[in-house]
């Protein structure tokens, strides 16, 4: 099947795409150089259920499911959703608990960092650079052969 | 079960009319209709689907392969918000006075560098790991339960990068407390672990 946005031009169709939708999720009330962030989105449906007690960063954000959901949606459509599952689950937890807390200490993901940057905020660059540094020592990880294990196929209902 | 745990999620948020804590104040409290959250979402994740969209990943392709690719992508999510921002005034360049937002570059540096490290070992940026959860990858599903419980000990616990603030004249420089910077460090100790460790044997060979 012909995938249009994995091509070059689809990609930066798709990178503009992301980028106006987040400046206009701005324009349309959510926080400023925050219109997606996958990390502080994520913390604030946290707060919402409940699980911490900062009182400033509660709102059980609709885009997170939505943006499953909308993958979920087109994979399915597009024959592309494969359930799959099995390496090194716990390992996978724990690296996202401490991506987490790396990724709250610069108070955004990579997508927030590109959005602060785009809206000005310098000391993004900061957190960028920390973040290629980050990349650059995991890439030196998987030169030497690190991997957490071959996924599995899985049946549907895992997924 | 991991699209249909998330759906249940949404389906919580829906059937109450809403969460059972909002914020009154802060960030928290700042956010769109939920019709246009909601459908700006899924727009979000049917276009990083199908384009593999990945913020890690472009910097990754990069080193590990010269493969410039996904950066385009990048770049042009970044050139787009940056003119988006300036058509909307928004645009407002600085390290001082920046929203939500903190200019202790150093645990800037170091809080992103632990982020990088570990979504290179998961194998995606969070955005990713959302997009991969929907299309049926349990793994990036538990990557982000994992994420979702970080930020909950990141707040019970104090270790999230507090914003600057301006009270009148004084300035006061956020940055992570003393327990937020242990457990920078922890992290990517934790993560150095991991990277050493878990190798695959076939390739050693």
């Amino acid at each position: 099947m012909k995938n249009i946005l994995s091509s070059r031009i689809g990609m930066i169709v798709a990178g503009s795409a992301i980028g106006i939708i987040a400046v206009l999720l701005q324009a349309a009330g959510n926080p400023p150089n925050m219109g997606i962030c996958v990390a502080c989105f994520e913390r604030d449906i946290a707060g919402a259920l409940g699980l911490h007690r900062a009182d400033v960063v509660q709102y059980l954000r609709p885009e997170i499911p939505a943006i499953v959901l909308g993958s979920f949606i087109i994979s399915t459509v597009m024959k592309e959703y494969k359930p799959r599952a099995g390496s090194s689950t716990l390992i996978r937890f724990f690296l996202g608990m401490f991506a987490m807390v790396g990724a709250l200490v610069f108070l955004g993901c990579p997508w927030r960092a590109l959005l602060r940057l785009a809206g000005g905020d310098l000391n993004s660059l900061l957190g960028l650079l920390g973040l290629v540094c980050g990349i650059g020592i995991g890439v030196v990880f998987l030169n030497r052969g690190y991997s957490l294990g071959r996924s599995h196929d899985n049946r549907k209902a895992s997924g | 079960m991991l699209g249909l745990v998330l759906l249940n999620v949404s389906g919580v948020s829906f059937s109450e009319g809403g969460p059972i804590f909002f914020s009154a104040k802060g960030p928290g409290s700042m956010h769109a209709n939920v019709i246009i959250s909601l459908a700006a979402g899924l727009a979000f994740g049917a276009i990083a689907q199908r384009s593999r969209f990945c913020t890690m990943g472009s910097i990754r392709d990069i080193i590990l392969a010269r493969d410039f690719h996904l950066m385009t992508g990048v770049a042009s999510l970044l050139t787009t918000a940056f003119i988006g921002n300036l058509i909307l005034g928004t645009f407002n360049p600085g390290f001082t006075g920046q929203p939500v937002a903190h200019s202790n570059h150093l645990w800037n540096f170091l809080g992103m560098t632990l982020a990088g490290l570990a979504f290179a070992l998961a194998g995606g940026c969070p955005g990713r790991q959302l997009i991969l959860s929907g299309e049926g990858d349990a793994d990036a599903g538990v990557f982000v339960m994992g994420m979702i419980t970080g930020a909950a000990f990141a707040h019970n616990l104090s270790l999230a990068g507090k914003p600057d603030t301006m009270a009148g004249d004084v300035f006061t420089l956020g940055g992570p407390g003393i327990y937020g910077q242990a457990a920078v460090i922890t992290g990517i100790i934790f993560c150095l672990i991991i990277g050493f460790t878990m190798r695959e044997k076939l390739t050693v060979k």
